[in-house]
């Protein structure tokens, strides 16, 4: 077999290629997590940085989505196909098993809060992406037309229901990214002892900064839509 | 002392196994997890019963053949021990304890505790060596190492391919076990003609063999009775991924010693 043909079927190659997804994932991430600040700057402005993204700068946003997407479904694929290898990997469990490793639990979640951040973007992608231009009223500044995102999150937001389904899926996210961001580095062959007690409290850090991040805001939405 | 114990039986590979409970008498504190079986076999011999298989060579924790998973947990509760050099001492007077063998595909039940780590021996053939002149020995300071490469390969080298990574891993991985023989060589000079290619035909027949993905739960260097780190799973990682898409030969997958 050709020797980079071989590289993407190996079982390193394909969790670098987890590692390196992940990793463009987390970092959109942060990304999307500024834009959402916009939302405590009021309505004009946030609804002028969806304009902005998808019409002034579309060229360049189009592109860009397609890639996300491609990561992600890259991601996914790997994801399950690898976790069912794992799977066959022992096909006659311990009856008593026990653990040394001083690693959380959470770190054996990764197949469950990956699933079910598959249901969270299938939920909310067509709402805030494509289903807003349907269901999002219309703001007017200057003349320029435009989506009323922000109504529209408030509006969302106002619902306990659908305000505690984004806190759960941040809190899973949490834990795919506390254990995913470390995981993307040792895959890639990023390891020092020099330097490892930082890359986990990095992890940590980032997971805590993105989902702590996300909640705040979705909890201020939800009593910034009530009132 | 007495125990309880619950021992996995299987006939052979194909066979589906299940616990059997033995009673274990009159154990000395003093006694090696493996002598107090070889007591326990000695009574179902008395008995005309069929004694456990379990394996064992040097029972001192260096030559790698016991295999036993203790209550769970491969080698035993120690930290850095091999099951051999697990004494009674450790276990509550009565206390039952399970015993099963290393289960994963890639390595069959041959019988009761006993697993085929054949899988192992393949994957040293398809690179873990270097090739050397033979003749009489060169100067010992003919090829200067570096004191830090030495020590690394040295604690690389601590493996003794039990296999209780793979017992370990949630997943079956032999990561750790391929990632010691890996840095060990590659940390030497000696190692190096064949570096590239050492990486990726090991790799390439540890997928073959059907060990599962590493997915950095570490439970591995929990495991391993030399304290392998984890570390060089990490220095794999980057190994393979340069020699396979930049390394200076087109190495194939196939081939190995000889
Ligand atoms: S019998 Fe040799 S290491 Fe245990």
């Amino acid at each position: 077999m050709n020797p980079i043909a071989a590289y993407f079927r190996s079982s390193i190659g394909r969790k670098q290629l987890m590692g390196l997804s992940g990793i463009y994932l987390y970092i959109f991430l942060l990304i999307h997590l500024v834009g959402n600040i916009g939302l405590l700057m009021g309505p004009e402005h946030f609804n002028q940085y969806g304009y902005l993204l998808t019409h002034t700068l579309r060229e360049i946003i189009i592109p860009i989505e397609f890639s996300l997407l491609a990561a992600f479904l890259l991601h996914l694929g790997l994801g399950f196909k690898l976790a069912a290898e794992n799977r066959a990997a022992r096909p006659e469990r311990y009856a008593v098993k026990a653990s040394k490793a001083r690693s959380g639990a959470y770190r054996g979640w990764m197949m469950l809060t990956g699933s079910w951040l598959l249901l969270f973007v299938i939920v909310h992608m067509p709402h805030f992406r494509f289903g807003a231009y349907r269901v999002a009223p219309i703001a007017n500044y200057d003349g320029l037309e435009m989506n009323d995102l922000y109504a529209e999150a408030l509006r969302s937001f106002a619902n306990p229901w659908f305000t505690g389904f984004y806190l759960l899926s941040f809190a899973l996210l949490f834990t795919h990214l506390a254990h995913g961001v470390q995981s993307s580095l040792q895959s890639l062959g990023v390891n020092h002892p020099r330097y490892n007690t930082g890359f986990r409290r990095f992890s940590w850090a980032y997971a805590v900064v993105i989902c702590g991040g996300f909640a705040a805001l979705a909890v201020w939405a939800h009593f910034q839509g009530k009132i | 002392m007495n125990f309880k114990l619950r021992l996995w039986r299987q006939k052979d590979r194909t066979s589906p196994g299940s616990f059997q409970e033995v009673e274990a008498h009159g154990i000395s504190p003093d006694m090696s997890f493996l002598e107090m079986l070889d007591e326990v076999n000695n009574d179902m011999i008395r008995a005309g019963s069929e004694p456990v298989a379990f394996e064992s060579d040097c029972r001192e924790g260096i030559c790698g053949t016991c295999s036993l998973v203790v209550e769970g947990l491969p080698h035993g509760p120690d930290k850095g021990t091999t099951v051999c050099q697990l004494f009674m001492r450790r276990f509550l007077d009565g206390q039952t304890i399970s015993v099963e063998p290393w289960r994963a595909k890639a390595f069959p039940i041959l019988k009761d505790l006993v697993a085929d780590r054949a899988a192992f021996d393949d994957i040293i053939a398809a690179g873990g060596f270097i090739s050397a002149k033979t003749g009489s020995a060169p100067d010992a300071n003919g090829l200067p190492v570096p004191k830090k490469d030495a020590d690394t390969a040295m604690d690389a080298a601590a493996c003794i391919g039990c296999g209780a990574c793979v017992a370990a891993c949630p997943n079956a991985s032999a990561m750790l076990f391929v990632a010691a023989k890996v840095s060990h060589l590659g940390h030497l000079p000696q190692g190096q003609p064949e570096r590239e290619r050492r990486v990726v035909r090991m790799v390439s027949k540890m997928d073959e063999a059907g060990f599962g993905n590493c997915s950095n739960r570490y439970e591995c260097e929990a495991a391993c009775p030399k304290e392998i780190s984890v570390e060089h799973i990490a220095r794999m990682n980057r190994d393979y991924g340069v020699s396979s898409l930049f390394g200076s030969e087109r190495v194939r997958a196939e081939g190995g010693a000889g």
